[in-house]
């Protein structure tokens, strides 16, 4: 019964000790003297290589606004920046710009600049993984226009700039045309060195954001860039599913037309190096979708139409995948990761090579097949 | 032949020695397996099981030969007085050394991850005296408690385990067999073998512990059961960590696992898993610490005797203290790991099988009579 007792005692004075350490569930720095940033932009600095800035909530803002009364705040975000000769000296210098201490757990994005990303990536990439707090499911992008004034923009749905990009990827009915890519896979693709990064890249549009295009990386260098018709195309390729084509059925003038919605892929890539070495890739690319709109308009399509539609897209695909692939041969990056492939079926011709080297050089040889899996609500 | 007059049943050393493989064996695994056989890495958990296979024979094997003695009281049966002692001098400096590095592996996990402005030696402090009080609850208590957990921790680490491998990459695994004569020559793959066997490090313990297991006959089947469910939970977030991160994106990493946590989570109900499972790997690493505490305790109560192990537990305190903060220097640690995972597979691997062949040929009779004395 004694013992009982005591160990009840115990128990009771175990919980009690535990409040102490509820007040601060955080750190002794509670929430409310902390800067949240939830995205961050690097750039090229007007006097020094760096320039690096966060957008920073408006503390309070985040609170909706009550039934009948109207939320207080115009702008829910602001930004501070600081310029350095490296990451770390511009974040020195971005810190002495607010009195609170900044977390960087709840960054959604990291918004590079066309110019910083032309320079390389390797600082970037050793500054933003060194730090604990950052989470390695952030989205990272490119723009080509001003990276702060981007950032700083009062969206029209009121969202911090970081919650709208996480949203606008992590939708499940996300387009083709956005390709994401996170920290954690550029870490990735610059460990493995099999294949070459590439990002998004967003500009505003309409009050808010649009994705524009994706990024071309050779190495850790940003190249050159793809459309959005091109990165469709290369969305085929890399599996990415959920997308749209618009397929004309006739010459140019012509509005005839056939639109695919769900469009999903499935690709296989098989390289085949010959006795002459010579080093050809086979792309094979099966596409899925359903028919949404046609032009005419046809309530009752045949087989033979079926067939037809399917042949153009398939056609149409082919054409596009072969442009892609010939500029992703132009800019000399790898961002569909033939590498990878490559090394894992002649691993010893992978060692002795330098993939940078041989890939302007290699063939491709495109096989497209589409298949219609339904035609909507209409017949 | 004990001093505690407490015993465990099977069932509580199955939960003992599952916390003290994975809570010990999982931290570093995914990473020496990438870092010495690349993609083959995949294959590194079937590798520490079959490594670990040996040990465990030997370990309830001499507990049968010399029912009721520690490793400490029949090395003098086995050679002689003399040796022995250097021996089990030898095989006490390892455990606290094993119990310094777990005590370590948690301690930096914490200073780096979650309490970043703490000082390092104010963090290993606390763990070590918790570390201090379970022990005081004898192997029994220790094994109880893990008895207690073993389900917590069973179904978030699945849940964990299956959730990382959402971004799995088959490419990164392939191919299957890329073994190179090149790396056997050059002594890879054999450092390899040693950096891995440094999951089955905590089988030290077990030759202070078995003893004390009440249904001896079970004894092998109970310690191959339990290792090879860690060591399967382990190989699959080996697995998972090459085909995520690729087999040189996981060495970039210091702790590996950490970052899959991060990364790690099921979506739309729950976007970070690893918060769950962190503190549950934590606690079984506590608990991997308290048994190598207590074996280490235990051990000196034998090999120097005049007090009992919670008398040893104040001694050790200072020692493994003193020891684990004698350097806070991340890379020198790891320098000195290298040493510490060679001289494990010295004393955990080599030395028992040599002990255990030594007592093979032994005298018949002695042997005999012995044997007969377990059943």
């Amino acid at each position: 019964m004694t013992r009982l007792y005591s160990f009840r005692v115990w128990i009771i004075s175990a919980c009690l000790l535990m409040t102490f350490s509820f007040t601060g569930c955080w750190d002794v720095e509670e929430i409310n003297r902390r800067n949240t940033a939830n995205s961050l932009f690097l750039d090229q600095g007007q006097n020094n290589p760096v320039k690096l800035g966060i957008s920073i909530e408006v503390p309070g803002s985040l609170l909706p606004a009550y039934n009948g009364t109207e939320q207080l705040f115009q702008k829910r975000n602001y930004i501070i920046s600081g310029e350095g000769r490296g990451l770390l000296d511009a974040w020195k210098v971005l810190q002495t710009n607010t009195a609170r201490s900044i977390y960087f757990g709840q960054i959604g994005a990291v918004i590079l600049s066309d110019k910083f990303a032309k320079v390389g990536l390797t600082d970037l990439l050793d500054f933003l993984g060194r730090w604990v707090e950052i989470p390695g499911n952030t989205y990272i992008l490119v723009t080509c226009s001003d990276p702060e004034q981007l950032l700083d923009l009062k969206l029209r749905n009121n969202f911090l700039p970081g919650n709208y990009i996480q949203t606008y990827y992590e939708s499940p009915s996300r387009k083709s045309l956005a390709i994401p890519i996170r920290l954690w896979q550029i870490f990735t693709i610059v460990a493995n060195r099999t294949s070459d990064i590439f990002m998004p890249l967003i500009e505003p549009s309409q009050g808010q954001y649009k994705i524009a295009g994706l990024a071309l990386f050779s190495r850790e260098r940003m190249v050159g860039t793809l459309d959005v018709e091109e990165t469709e195309a290369l969305a085929l390729v890399k599996e990415v599913q959920n997308g749209y084509l618009t397929v004309p059925l006739g010459r140019t003038g012509d509005n005839r037309l056939v639109a695919f919605y769900n469009i999903k892929s499935n690709s296989k890539i098989q390289p085949v190096l010959s006795s002459s070495g010579q080093l050809q890739f086979i792309v094979k690319v099966l596409i899925a979708g359903s028919i949404q709109e046609l032009q005419p308009r046809d309530v009752k399509i045949t087989p033979a139409e079926i067939r037809r539609y399917q042949k153009a897209a398939s056609l149409m695909v082919k054409k596009e995948i072969t442009k892609v692939l010939t500029k992703l041969q132009k800019y000399n990056s790898d961002v569909v990761g033939f590498g990878g492939k490559l090394r894992i079926k002649y691993p010893r011709y992978w060692e002795s090579i330098d993939w940078h080297q041989e890939f302007p050089k290699v063939g491709f040889k495109v096989e497209t097949r589409f298949t219609s899996e339904n035609t909507g609500v209409f017949r | 032949m004990l001093n505690e007059k407490t015993a465990i049943g099977p069932g509580l050393l199955f939960m003992l020695n599952f916390s003290a493989v994975y809570g010990y064996g999982f931290f570093l695994s995914m990473y020496f397996a990438a870092k010495y056989f690349g993609v083959n890495g995949i294959w590194g958990g079937i590798l520490i099981f079959i490594l670990m296979i040996p040990v465990l024979y030997i370990v309830t094997d001499l507990g049968h030969r010399f029912p009721g003695k520690s490793i400490i009281r029949y090395l003098p049966e086995i050679t002689n007085a003399f040796p022995a002692k250097i021996i089990g001098f030898v095989y006490l400096v390892f455990l606290v050394l094993l119990t310094c590095w777990s005590l370590n592996i948690i301690s930096r996990i914490f200073n780096l991850y979650l309490l970043p402005r703490t000082p390092f030696q104010v963090i290993l402090g606390l763990i070590l005296l918790i570390e201090f009080y379970i022990t005081s609850k004898g192997i029994e208590g220790i094994s109880r408690v893990t008895a207690f957990i073993f389900i917590f921790c069973l179904i978030f680490v699945l849940l964990f385990t299956v959730s990382s491998y959402q971004n799995f990459q088959l490419d990164n695994v392939l191919p299957i067999f890329d073994f190179t004569l090149k790396d056997l020559k050059n002594g890879k793959y054999f450092e390899g073998i040693i950096h891995l066997f440094n999951v089955g490090l905590p089988s030290a313990m077990l030759f202070m512990v078995y003893p004390y297991l009440s249904e001896r006959r079970k004894g092998l089947k109970t310690l191959l059961v339990s290792s090879g469910l860690a060591v399967l939970l382990i190989e699959m977030v080996i697995i998972s960590n090459i085909g995520i991160w690729g087999s040189k994106g996981v060495l970039q990493f210091d702790w590996p696992f950490m970052e899959l946590g991060k990364q790690t989570n099921i979506p739309v109900i729950l976007q970070t898993v690893g918060l769950f499972v962190l503190p549950i790997m934590l606690i079984q690493n506590l608990f991997a610490g308290s048994s190598f505490y207590f074996a280490t305790a235990q051990g000196c109560s034998e090999f120097f005797g005049k007090y009992n192990y919670r008398i040893y537990r104040w001694f050790l305190l200072p020692i493994i203290f003193f020891t684990s903060v004698w350097t806070t220097n991340a890379v020198v640690i790891r320098s000195l790991f290298n040493y510490f995972v060679a001289f494990g597979f010295g004393v955990v691997f080599i030395l028992p099988l040599f002990l255990w062949l030594i007592a093979l040929m032994r005298p018949e009779k002695t042997a005999g009579s012995e044997r007969g004395q377990s059943k």
